[in-house]
């Protein structure tokens, strides 16, 4: 066989097509993973455990820090595109319509959109809506101490991630152009950033609300949080409060019963630990304290697990409905 | 001896440097996007998971492709070996020949891929990925004179179908 066949069976195989998502796909387990152990660290450091790996945590962070002064810049000019509006009933009549046609929670809160912006703005196509939760006193609107904190939580999440979604597009862009990418491949490429919300349930005093967050680019990623108020009482539903003391039994019980379901009926679906697979993750063991759920429109417990903690990343964010929420 | 830190940068630069390579690889042996994307997956999470064993920097890369080939084994054993349906339908020959009729196309390319699993790698590894033959040896969990005896055996197979595909 002559050298030169072979050098061209090479260029063949080195021109074999590779999937658009495979990049974002082994970036986002490199990020999860580094995630995982830096969440690992902030607990044995307390214990005075002077593993190796510290320094590597370390060494995270300090990239991390570059990033975030690499972001003051976009994110000063995003704050200069993005719409507010502060949430004064009185001050606009359109806004104020817009209002009162949103969910009044009985007479004790109202969710509402307090930030807005659609359209696009440099590399970002941005779609946004942050949430407020506004205590309605009799009359005149006054916020207690317990949903401004969560409002203000609600806004650093939103923030923060608008940040870093666009540090992380830059930081792509750098290296794509450093290691030798043409305008032409880049092709005008942008990122999607959503930041959403929605009302899972309502009925007074009980409030079940989203706050969802993603990313789109070669991959797309997404968070969620979720708030599931008492507010008669000024408190965080905990998954104890709404199933009881056998809480714990009920989740892993369904949890467990659910995955073994699915991947019996269908067999693209596959899970952690589960099966014959092959995947070697950490499988699915047991829901703790703040393993994030919601309440759904009919009055169920719903619990939720982010991309990646139970199941490969194409299965995507994964929700049970394990019960009824005693409420 | 590297640092424990040190390897974790090792492993993640190696992975993100080879993340093509990887993905060709794995589709060698599925011929299937979706699954060889699940091979990288496998192969990335198993590498972050093991990178302390990981022995020492010039290792890194084939270690690397150890536990691709390994990821993509067992992807083989637990889905069997057959090849995709539509493809299976198709008659040999023709597959080769087509190929070979398309100037643009490397007949050579085609037989390789045809070559059975052992060889196809070998042959991979040292021809297209530029492996040294010690460096074959730890992602095929072989020794030196196995991985020589695969290749010479690897060529001796192509220059049969090869003339089969003149003739």
């Amino acid at each position: 066989m002559k050298t030169d066949e072979m050098e061209r069976a090479k260029k063949i195989y080195e021109e074999t097509e590779i999937p658009k998502e495979l990049h974002g796909m082994v970036a986002g387990l490199i990020e999860n993973d580094r995630e995982k152990r830096s969440g690992k660290h902030s607990e044995s450091s307390e214990h005075k455990k002077k593993d190796q790996d510290v320094e590597n945590i370390v060494s995270m962070k300090k990239i991390r820090r570059r990033k975030n002064y690499m972001l003051k810049r976009t994110a000063a000019a995003a704050a200069a595109v993005i719409v507010v509006f502060t949430a004064g009933l009185n001050v606009n009549e359109a806004f104020a319509e817009t209002a009162a046609s949103l969910p009044l929670i009985g007479q004790l809160a109202k969710v509402l959109t307090v930030r807005s912006y659609h359209g696009g703005e440099g590399d970002f196509n941005i779609d946004m809506e942050i949430p407020a939760i506004e205590s309605a006193g009799s009359g005149a609107i006054s916020d207690t101490e317990f949903t401004e904190k969560i409002n203000r939580e609600i806004e650093k999440i939103s923030d923060d991630y608008m940040t870093q979604a666009k540090a992380e597009f830059e930081d792509y862009k750098e290296a794509f152009f450093a290691t030798g990418g043409t305008e032409e491949e880049w092709n005008d490429r942008k990122m999607d950033i959503i930041i959403d919300y929605d009302i899972k349930y309502q009925s007074n005093p009980i409030l079940s609300l989203e706050l969802k967050t993603a990313k789109g680019w070669v991959a797309a990623a997404e968070e969620r949080h979720y708030y599931n108020l008492d507010l008669s009482a000024d408190r965080e539903l905990k998954l104890e409060d709404v199933l009881g003391e056998d809480w714990k039994e009920i989740c892993n019980r369904e949890t467990d019963r659910q995955i073994r379901e699915q991947i019996a009926s269908d067999d693209s679906l596959s899970y952690f630990g589960y099966g014959d697979n092959g995947l070697t993750a950490e499988k699915f063991t047991s829901v703790e304290e703040d393993t994030d759920f919601y309440i759904n429109a009919d009055g169920k417990v719903v619990l939720v697990f982010p991309e990646y903690s139970i199941a490969p990343g194409y299965m995507g964010v994964i929700e049970f409905a394990v019960g009824d929420a005693k409420l | 001896m590297i640092k424990t830190e040190d390897k974790y940068k090792l492993t993640v630069s190696c992975i993100t440097e080879n993340e093509d390579n990887i993905y060709r690889l794995a589709l060698s042996y599925v011929k299937d996007r979706d699954k060889a994307l699940d091979i990288v997956q496998n192969t990335v999470l198993r590498a972050l998971e093991n990178y302390k064993k990981l022995r020492s920097a010039d290792s890194v890369k084939s270690w690397l492709f150890r536990i691709a080939v390994n990821e993509a084994n067992r992807y083989m054993t637990k889905n069997g070996r057959e090849i995709p349906q539509e493809e299976s339908e198709m008659p040999e020959e023709p597959y080769i020949e087509k190929a070979y009729e398309k100037s643009e196309g490397s007949v050579v390319y085609e037989a390789v891929m045809l070559l059975p699993e052992e060889m196809r790698t070998v042959i991979i590894l040292r021809y297209f990925e530029e492996f040294s033959l010690n460096e074959i040896a730890e992602p095929t969990e072989t020794n030196l004179s196995t991985v020589k005896s695969r290749l010479y055996a690897a060529h001796r197979r192509l220059e049969r179908m090869l003339k089969e595909v003149e003739a």
